[in-house]
């Protein structure tokens, strides 16, 4: 599915975002949420949070998602661990998502000291992200 | 959580605007980073605490000393933070500090801290697990007739820094009687030094290295009051076990066999015997 004004992205967006790497969404991810019937609050973005001001414009847009589901554990692990359980706002289940074409654009950006599955998910503006849930794993 | 600040309000722009020179573990934005102060002293900031509308952090002065021993593995972030001054900062939605408090350690919650002995990166954090047996083994030396592990080793199997270790033996001295831990003489150190390739830093070092017997490796793991550490422990005390029954064996198996030498002949059953206790 290409980009299209049905399939827009939100006007908060930054130019050149997300970036011409990026590649239609497709499959199954995983990402952490707050409860176990996961609602749009564990689907918004930083930039629609209005969190991490210093963080890269674009990656603002996006949402962490994770193709491998040990992944998403080990990034929960290690968060807690260096901030404490209360010290961040982080999900402690993992969601299983089905992603398809529109639901946006997805890229690989894993992390750079220990490469994992991490990818951004630039969601379009109008679609229903919570709809990409299947089921808590 | 973000917890009620107590402590000396301060004008936030006193540190300048904590804009990350260099952020050092980022997820969803920077969580742990470096920036600079208004005289452009190095400050190490934390995250801990989080909000709808703004960010927490824990500030502390640091170095380039302490920064590379933070980002080497040699220094946990917990005792990163543990500086004689700092500061709580809550960074607002446009970036900008908006609050300062001058705090300490002990005043964060325990649930917004980082573990003890977890490090900055990930890959620096130890398993336990996976720590090959032969490491914690090779550690164990036998100075005056005992078993003993030297300061260095046992900090870096408990992910601390040598000097925090030390300094746990110090301030609880009745704690650590001589057979728990001793301080080697100076040509013990430099027969350490001379055949423990791994411990040859401590060449350079002015002090003289303490000595951890079985004994002292569990006291220091639980005046640590690191999880981390607790169960590193657990491995150290088998490693000295293991050795301990090794030894033992060796010692029966030399012995029996001097004896074997010295008997007759005729003496099947008691060979026997011998045979069978192996």
């Amino acid at each position: 599915m290409s980009r299209t004004d049905k399939h827009a992205f939100g006007a908060h967006f930054p130019p050149n975002c997300p970036p011409a790497s990026a590649v239609e969404c497709g499959g199954i991810v995983y990402r952490l949420v707050s409860g176990k019937t996961p609602t749009i609050d564990d689907f918004l973005t930083h930039a629609e949070l209005g969190l991490a001001p210093r963080a890269d414009a674009c990656d603002r847009c996006g949402l962490s998602v994770y193709e491998n589901r040990g992944d998403a554990i080990a990034l929960y692990q290690r968060v807690v661990a260096r901030f404490g359980p209360q010290g961040t706002r982080i999900g402690n289940l993992v969601a299983r998502l089905e992603l398809t074409a529109a639901h946006g654009r997805q890229l690989a950006t894993p992390n750079q000291r220990t490469p994992d599955s991490h990818c951004t998910w630039w969601p379009f503006a109008d679609v229903d992200r919570v709809s990409s849930f299947d089921q808590i794993v | 959580m973000m917890w009620k600040l107590d402590g000396q309000e301060l004008d936030p722009k006193l540190l300048g605007s904590l804009e990350p020179e260099r952020v050092l573990f980022e997820y969803e934005g920077p969580r742990s980073y470096v920036a600079r102060d208004l005289a452009g002293g190095l400050l190490f900031a934390h995250q801990c605490g989080e909000a709808a509308d703004r960010w927490r952090y824990a500030i502390v002065p640091f170095s380039t000393e302490l920064l590379d021993a933070l980002e080497s593995g040699q220094l946990d972030l917990r005792s990163a933070l543990g500086q004689p001054w700092l500061w709580i900062v809550d960074i607002g939605e446009k970036g900008h500090p908006v609050r300062c408090v001058r705090s300490s350690l002990s005043a964060i919650p325990e649930e917004c801290l980082p573990r003890p002995g977890v490090m900055l990166y990930p890959d620096h954090d130890p398993a336990p697990e996976i720590f090959p047996f032969g490491r914690i083994e090779e550690s164990i030396l036998l100075i005056r007739g005992r078993r003993v592990i030297i300061d260095a080793d046992l900090a870096g199997l408990y992910r601390v820094a040598t000097k925090r270790l030390n300094e746990q033996v110090k301030r609880n001295a009745d704690r650590f009687p001589d057979d728990f831990v001793f301080v080697l003489t100076e040509s013990e150190k430099q027969q350490v030094v001379a055949n423990c390739d791994h411990l040859h830093k401590l060449r350079f070092s002015p002090n003289l290295p303490h000595a951890f017997t079985e004994h002292g490796t569990l006291m220091a793991a639980n005046l640590l009051k690191s999880p981390l550490a607790a169960k590193v422990s657990v491995y150290v005390v088998r490693a000295f076990v293991k050795l301990r029954e090794f030894l033992s064996d060796t010692d029966f198996s030399i012995k029996s066999g001097d004896l074997e030498a010295q008997l007759q002949d005729d003496d099947e059953q008691v060979i026997a015997l011998i045979d069978a206790i192996r």
